[in-house]
C-alpha cells in the first residue's frame, strides 16, 4: 500500500526510488568501465525501505548508513551528481574524492559519514541519539544497517545502551534476504548467519519496541517510521524495525544478470525469455515496479506519465554520470589536507 | 615443481600444515585472498572442508574462539579478512593471546595464527585499507611474520607453526599474483632476516608488498650503477637487528619502505637500531619512506601519491649516494 500522503507527494517518493534505481544501475555500467574505485554495494530492491522511512523524518533528524549507502544519500535529498562524483573518487564528490562509494556522506543534510564496518555505525547513531535527547531537541536519529551487522557484537551493545537509556534511535534493519529460509544458521546464502531465527526478538527482549516490515510495501515503511519517530518524541525510546526485501537476482557480484529495468514491466507482464528464472521478481519483488503498480491502480498516475518521469530521472542520472566523469580528480596536494580541523 | 606465484605457495603452505596434523583447523569467514583469486584458494578449502569454521561477521568472538581452541589442543588458523577487520578483534588479539603465556607463568600455550589481508589495496579507503603491524608490534608476547616471497612462505609458516608462540600473519591484498623470479634464497631460521639481493652500496630494507617494491627498486638502481643490498625482514616481531646492522655495516646507508604511518612504524624501529646497536655505521641519514600521516583517501591520485612507490624507493637509494 502506498503511504497516506498526497498524489504529489507519492509521486515524489516515486521519483526518489526512480533516481535511486537509475543511478546504481548507473554505478553498475561505470564500475565495468573501471571508473568506479573499490567494491561497491548497490541498493537495488530496497528502495521502498529508503524512501519510506526518509519521507517521515524532519530535517534536524541524523540520519546514518553503512557499506549500503548510496541510496539512503539520494533519498535523503543528496545531489546525484556529487554523490557520483564521490564514487567516481572526483574532487567534486561530496567528500572530495577522500571517501567513496562505501562512505557516502552530506552533512548539510544531518548525514554524517557513513561506516563501512557492518555494525560500526549502531553506536555512533546512539551517540547522536544521545546528543539529541540531551540538547532536548525533537528529533531523532535513524541508522540503517544490514541483517549482516546483527552477526556483529557492536550490534548488541548499541542496542543494549539504546534500551538501556530510552535513547531517540530508530534502528532500520534491511534484511535484503527475506526469501532465505528461516532457521538458525540460515540457509546456502552467508547471510542471515543467526542463532535466533526472528532478528526482532533480540530487540524485543531488551524491551524495545519492534517490527517486522515489509519492504515492498512503502506504506507499510511509512507508517512503522511514522510511528517509531513519534514514540521517540515522546521520549519512549528506541524502535527496531526489520524490513525485510528480496536479493536483487543482479546482485550477487560479479554476475550482474538482469541489467537495467524496463519501467514498462509495470504494465507489461512479458518477462524476457533470458530472464525467466527471475519471473519472480519482475512480476513481485522489484519494489519500484510494485509501487508503479500501485499508482496506476489508484490512479495516481498513467502509464504516459511514469514513463516521462521515468525519462527525465533517467535524464538527470546521465548528466549526473556526465558531471562525474568530467569533473578532475583531486589534486595530490588535496591527500594531506583535512587530517586535523585546525 | 616449485611454486613460483606467492597466493599458490601460501595455499600450499597452509594446505602441507593441515594434512600434517589433522588439529590443523581454519576459522574464519575469508578466505586467503579477495574474490578474484577464489579459484586458487577453492581446493584447498573443498580438501579440508570439514576442517573449516566459516563464521559469522564475527571478528571478536572468532578470534577469541581461536584463542580458546589453542589452549585445547586444536592449531587454529584464522582468516580474518581485510586487515582493517583485526581491529573489530583488537582486544583478544592484543589483550588476551599475547599475555596467557607469559601470565600463566609458560604454562598455558597459545599456538595460534591469525592471518589478514593488511595493507593498502588501492581505493580501499581509510577503513579497509589498515596496516596494523606496527600497532600490532606494540602487543608484547605476539609473533608477526610478514611473508613476501612464494619460497619463503611455506618456511615461515611452518617454522611459526611449530614455535607454539600466538602468530599474527601480516598478508597484503596486492602479493597474491606476484612471481618469485631467478634462484629462491634459503630460508634462514625464524626470526632472522634474509638478504634476498646481495650489495655493497646502500641497503634497502623491506618486508611483505614493500619488499617486492624495494627489490625492483633495486633492479633499477642496478642500471644507473647503483649495487643495493636488498632485507626481507620475514619477521617483525621479533626483529632481525644483526642483519641490518651487518649490512649497514658494509654500506652505511639505510632506506626503509614500510607503509605504515611515520611514528612507530616498523620504519622507525628499523632506524632506531642506529641510535643503539647500530651506532656510528651510517655514513648518511636514514631515509624512511612511510605512508604520509593521513587516513588512506580513496581517490587514485592521491593513495598513489602517499605509497612507498618503486621511483620514490629508487629516488631516496640515490639521493643518498651523493
Amino acid at each position: 500500500m502506498l503511504p497516506v500522503m498526497s498524489r504529489d507527494q507519492c509521486l515524489e517518493a516515486f521519483r526518489k526510488m526512480l533516481l535511486i534505481r537509475r543511478f546504481e544501475e548507473a554505478c553498475i555500467d561505470a564500475a565495468a568501465k573501471q571508473q568506479v574505485h573499490g567494491h561497491y554495494h548497490v541498493y537495488i530492491g530496497q528502495e521502498a525501505t529508503g524512501v519510506g522511512v526518509m519521507s517521515v523524518l524532519d530535517k534536524g533528524d541524523f540520519v546514518h548508513s553503512t557499506h549500503r549507502n548510496h541510496g539512503h544519500l539520494l533519498a535523503r535529498g543528496a545531489d546525484p551528481d556529487r554523490a557520483l562524483a564521490e564514487i567516481f573518487g572526483r574532487a567534486t564528490g561530496y567528500s572530495g574524492g577522500k571517501a567513496g562509494t562505501l562512505h557516502g556522506c552530506a552533512p548539510d543534510l544531518n548525514f554524517p559519514l557513513s561506516s563501512g564496518i557492518v555494525a560500526g555505525i549502531l553506536p555512533i547513531s546512539t551517540g547522536t541519539a544521545y546528543a539529541l535527547k540531551y540538547r532536548k531537541l525533537p528529533n531523532v536519529s535513524v541508522v540503517f544497517f544490514g541483517d549482516g551487522a546483527m552477526e556483529e557484537g557492536a550490534a548488541y551493545e548499541a542496542l543494549n545502551l539504546a534500551a538501556l537509556w530510552k535513547l531517540p534511535v530508530i534502528f532500520v534493519c534491511e534484511n535484503n534476504t527475506a526469501e532465505v529460509e528461516r532457521k538458525p544458521g540460515g540457509a546456502q546464502y552467508h547471510a542471515p548467519n543467526m542463532s535466533i531465527v526472528e532478528l526482532t526478538d533480540i530487540a524485543r527482549i531488551m524491551g524495545m519496541n519492534t517490527g517486522i516490515v515489509d519492504g515492498l510495501d512503502m506504506g507499510a515503511v511509512w507508517t512503522a517510521a511514522r510511528d517509531a519517530r513519534e514514540r521517540a518524541i515522546r521520549g519512549e525510546g528506541a524502535t527496531f524495525l526489520e524490513v525485510r526485501t528480496h536479493t536483487w537476482p543482479g546482485g550477487q557480484y560479479p554476475t550482474l544478470v538482469t541489467g537495467r529495468t524496463d519501467i514498462r514491466h509495470t504494465w507489461n507482464g512479458e518477462v524476457p525469455a533470458e530472464f525467466s528464472k527471475h519471473e519472480k521478481w519482475f512480476r513481485r519483488n522489484d519494489p519500484v515496479l510494485s509501487i508503479a503498480r500501485e499508482l496506476l491502480t489508484l490512479g495516481m498516475a498513467k502509464q504516459a506519465e511514469i514513463e516521462k518521469l521515468d525519462a527525465e530521472v533517467t535524464r538527470a542520472i546521465n548528466e549526473a554520470v556526465k558531471f562525474a566523469n568530467e569533473s578532475p580528480f583531486p589534486p595530490v596536494e588535496e591527500a594531506l589536507t583535512h587530517v586535523w580541523p585546525h | 615443481m616449485t611454486e613460483t606465484m606467492f597466493g599458490k605457495a601460501k595455499v600450499k603452505a597452509v594446505g602441507d600444515l593441515m594434512r600434517a596434523d589433522e588439529n590443523v583447523v581454519i576459522i574464519g569467514g575469508a578466505g586467503f585472498g579477495g574474490l578474484l583469486h577464489s579459484k586458487y584458494v577453492k581446493p584447498l578449502f573443498d580438501e579440508f572442508d570439514s576442517r573449516i569454521l566459516r563464521t559469522p561477521i564475527a571478528e571478536l568472538g572468532f578470534c577469541g574462539m581461536a584463542v580458546g581452541a589453542a589452549i585445547a589442543g586444536l592449531y587454529p588458523i584464522v582468516t580474518i579478512g581485510t586487515g582493517s577487520f583485526a581491529f573489530e578483534a583488537w582486544p583478544q588479539i592484543v589483550n588476551e593471546a599475547p599475555n596467557i603465556f607469559y601470565m600463566s607463568d609458560g604454562k598455558v600455550k597459545v599456538p595460534v595464527m591469525f592471518q589478514a589481508l593488511g595493507g593498502i589495496r588501492i581505493s580501499g579507503a581509510a577503513q579497509h585499507s589498515a596496516r596494523p603491524q606496527a600497532m600490532l608490534m606494540q602487543a608484547a608476547g605476539l609473533q608477526i611474520i610478514a611473508p613476501s616471497r612464494a619460497s619463503d612462505v611455506g618456511p615461515l609458516l611452518k617454522a611459526a607453526r611449530e614455535s607454539e608462540r600466538p602468530t599474527f600473519w601480516i598478508d597484503h591484498a596486492l602479493l597474491f599474483e606476484e612471481q618469485e623470479t631467478g634462484t629462491p634464497v634459503k630460508p634462514p631460521p625464524l626470526g632472522k632476516a634474509a638478504i634476498v639481493r646481495p650489495g655493497k652500496d646502500v641497503t634497502i630494507v623491506g618486508y611483505s608488498i614493500d619488499l617486492i617494491r624495494c627489490v625492483k627498486a633495486a633492479v633499477e638502481l642496478a642500471q644507473q650503477g647503483i649495487d643495493a643490498e636488498v632485507i626481507d625482514l620475514r619477521t617483525l616481531s621479533p626483529l632481525d637487528a644483526d642483519t641490518i646492522c651487518e649490512s649497514v655495516g658494509k654500506t652505511g646507508r639505510l632506506v626503509v619502505a614500510d607503509e605504515c604511518y611515520p611514528a612507530a612504524s616498523v620504519a622507525s624501529e628499523v632506524a632506531s637500531i642506529f641510535t643503539g646497536k647500530g651506532f656510528g655505521l651510517l655514513k648518511k641519514p636514514v631515509q624512511r619512506l612511510n605512508f604520509a600521516a593521513v587516513p588512506v583517501p580513496l581517490s587514485p591520485p592521491l593513495e598513489m601519491h602517499l605509497i612507498p612507490r618503486v621511483d620514490k624507493i629508487v629516488a631516496a637509494a640515490k639521493g643518498l649516494m651523493g
